[in-house]
């Protein structure tokens, strides 16, 4: 009897293992995303190509977005790229780690798409060896949402919030906590921002030659010295996690937040404060230092590995259709990259939940307005080691030597 | 044990029916062979998942270089952890929390052993179904948990601001010192249980003859726990602290899901930094390798120690 079990079993496994072999069609493309507003993206992507092919079948995963680049890193480094999907959701902000120190395994896409056609900030992301290799999705370019209705409470209107400096941003901030007793900002660790500011100053952290530069940079000092204000003027909302960060916005515990457009498909979750949010331009840290920055934001890209590259090149060109971007602005409330959408009706529409501004328009004018900088691939070592140099001014330590140490810390990662 | 016996008495028997065993070695053999052959399915798969990467890994320590650009670098990943602040930071917090949470855990763990083995005491099933419980939780899951009663918005300071303790939120995770308290909180309340069990077994193998002696004898509580039950549980307490101090070596769910290493590296392990390390930034696999072999040396440098000192005969 058990010899007869186990006999059955085995029989079973092997046919389910000959079949999961053979359902993999040369018609078949699989596709790795994270969840919320890329995912209904990807979702609606795939429902309007397959209607258009329908002999093609897309497989659409949900992986988390740091468990997409540890597998992916652990197939890169194995060179077993078996369970890897043939299109994947990339973060920007990793495009270079893969492109330099993993050579040879991403598709380059020139051929099949006019880049000069997409924002040249996410371009430039995904420029590698005169190569370009990631197809840039959702416009990542910084705004300040802020709630209407708190702002007039303290007397204020969504144009005194525009053009401005940290310092009056703060300012502003206390007056409207006095009034009504919410948050002017909210936060997670920080991280975000430190981003958007340091692009606010048209530098990233790196010298020419690759070196970690952060104590000689005005625009990483001006950031921390921002932080550290906003810290200690006890207007922010400080979040535990991203949950809550979410959450405050939804709930009406803050007045503001500053990052990526990409929000605002987070802030639309509320649909009872339709009419009450307003965008406007980031504050700037000060003479010098500018109003538009970008920070997160992702591109598609096609694996090296697949099988099946003609038919992602073709799959991923249903981003340029003029259908698909129209409901990612109007139901995702995300702004495509690519550049001839802004031509869309529906851009420049007015937008019922930001109380009838255009804000997509503006979006594409703030993409257009993101200072391009050359990123390199130690992100996340900087990332790392910035947010201990903020948490040790938090603690007390100075400004000067706490970047002295995530200066000496990251070139020490780099130097090997 | 019993073949053994049973072997003893046949060649006891043997000359005594005076027929001399054609090859008795053989025979011996042959079982030791059985027994091999038994062992041998886990052995190959302990040698090929455990020993060949730790093999492959040491091969690894020694090589230096980004993702797969690695080339042969002798000690220098070994020496070049001694200047990197992280590492020492790292190193420095996960020996505070063995330091600190182990004898807070195991004393506890003992503690709640000797109470829930009473056995005039009703409903212990349940007590120690509850105390066991947390065992079961992932440790993900337990973390999130965690973070969520000690979040700014949690139920902690939900609680406080509401009961007017306090009137701004508590920030737990921004201070060094209540994020690692938190960490050992949560690590006290996961494998707290776990110990338990290992000590209730323990218990239960003491006889009750001695207590009863030494309580005709006139001993007390405190001199029955600490002159028969202490001196019993030698090898249970041997065991659980060296199962502890591997695990709070490899400690790593919980700081990653509650403090992400943070406040400014106050909390971060060495299997987080390892990690960091491989999946953060640019994969550096030889000096993560090398972080992999400090935590292995330590560990078997303290089993080796506590089995010195816990363990004379």
């Amino acid at each position: 009897m058990k010899k007869l079990l186990s006999l059955v079993l085995a029989v079973a496994l092997l046919a389910t293992m000959s079949m999961a072999a053979l359902a993999e069609s040369d018609k078949e493309l699989t596709v790795w995303y994270s969840g919320g507003v890329n995912g209904k993206a990807i979702r609606k992507a795939a429902e309007l190509y397959t209607t258009a092919n329908p002999d093609v079948t897309i497989n659409i995963e949900e992986v988390a977005t740091s468990d997409r680049e540890t597998r992916l890193t652990v197939a890169l480094s194995s060179g077993d790229m078996s369970g890897m999907p043939d299109v994947t959701l990339f973060q920007d902000y990793s495009s270079q780690k893969f492109l330099q120190f993993f050579p040879g395994n991403f598709v380059e896409l020139s051929s099949a798409f006019d880049f000069s056609q997409f924002a040249a900030d996410k371009v430039g992301y995904w420029t590698y060896d005169g190569g370009v290799y990631g197809l840039p999705f959702d416009s990542a370019a910084s705004a300040t949402f802020a709630r209407l209705d708190y702002l007039e409470a303290a007397g204020y209107t969504l144009d005194d919030l525009k053009g401005i400096t940290w310092d009056e941003f703060i300012e502003i901030g206390l007056k409207v906590k006095e009034a009504t007793g919410k948050y002017m900002l909210t936060e997670t660790n920080y991280g975000n921002l430190l981003m958007v500011l340091v692009k606010s100053s048209g530098k990233w952290y790196f010298n020419e030659d690759g070196t970690a530069n952060m104590i000689n940079n005005p625009g990483v000092v001006a950031a921390v010295e921002t932080i550290k204000k906003l810290h200690e003027s006890g207007i922010v909302k400080e979040n535990s996690d991203w949950a809550s960060y979410i959450a405050s916005l939804n709930n009406g515990d803050a007045v503001c937040t500053v990052t990526g457009n990409w929000i605002l498909g987070s802030i639309v979750g509320a649909q009872d404060q339709s009419g009450k949010w307003g965008m406007t331009n980031i504050p700037s840290m000060g003479e010098g230092f500018g109003h538009y920055s970008s920070n997160g934001g992702s591109s598609w890209v096609i694996l090296e590995s697949s099988q099946k590259k003609d038919l992602a090149k073709d799959f991923l060109k249903i981003f340029t259709d003029d259908t698909f971007n129209t409901f990612v602005i109007n139901e995702l409330a995300t702004v495509p990259t690519y550049l001839p959408a802004q031509n869309l009706d529906c851009i420049k529409a007015p937008y019922a939940f930001t109380n009838g501004q255009a804000v997509f328009a503006d979006i594409m004018d703030y993409t257009a307005k993101t200072p391009v900088i050359e990123y390199g691939p130690f992100n996340s070592e900087v990332e790392a080691n910035m947010l201990v140099a903020v948490e040790e001014v938090f603690a007390g330590k100075s400004v000067a030597d706490a970047l002295q140490t995530a200066e000496e810390t990251v070139n020490f990662l780099i130097e090997e | 044990m019993c073949t053994s016996l049973r072997f003893q008495h046949i060649r006891e028997v043997l000359p005594m029916i005076n027929v001399r065993p054609r090859r008795p070695i053989s025979l011996e053999r042959k079982t030791q062979r059985i027994g091999w052959m038994f062992i041998i399915p886990a052995l190959a798969l302990v040698v090929l998942t455990h020993f060949y990467p730790m093999f492959e890994t040491l091969l690894l320590s020694l090589q230096s270089g980004k993702a797969n650009n690695l080339k042969w670098a002798g000690m220098r990943n070994y020496v070049r952890l001694f200047k990197d602040a992280t590492f020492l930071a790292a190193l420095e917090n996960t020996l505070f929390y063995l330091v600190v949470q182990i004898p807070v855990m195991l004393s506890l763990a003992l503690i709640l052993a000797v109470l829930v083995n009473d056995r005039k005491l009703k409903g212990r099933g349940i007590y120690r179904t509850l105390i066991f419980l947390p065992a079961v939780t992932s440790l993900a899951s337990c973390s999130i948990i965690f973070l969520r009663l000690f979040a700014n918005d949690g139920y902690i300071n939900t609680l406080l601001l509401n009961t007017g303790v306090i009137s701004e939120y508590i920030d737990f995770l921004a201070n060094k010192w209540s994020a690692r308290a938190i960490i050992i909180l949560v690590m006290t309340w996961r494998w707290t249980g776990t110990n338990m069990i290992y000590f209730l077994s323990g218990l239960q193998n003491i006889d009750d003859s001695l207590y009863e002696a030494a309580a005709i004898d006139g001993a007390t509580g405190v001199q029955a726990f600490t002159r028969i039950t202490m001196p019993l549980l030698k090898p249970t307490l041997l065991l659980t602290t060296i199962t502890s101090t591997t695990g709070t070596m490899k400690l790593f769910d919980e700081v990653y899901n509650i403090t992400g290493g943070g406040p400014a590296n106050g909390t971060i392990t060495l299997s987080n930094y390892l990690y960091q390390l491989c999946f953060g930034g640019v994969p550096q696999y030889g000096y993560a390798s090398a972080i992999a072999y400090i935590i292995f040396l330590i560990a078997a440098l303290l089993a080796f120690i506590q089995m010195k000192v816990g363990d004379k005969e």
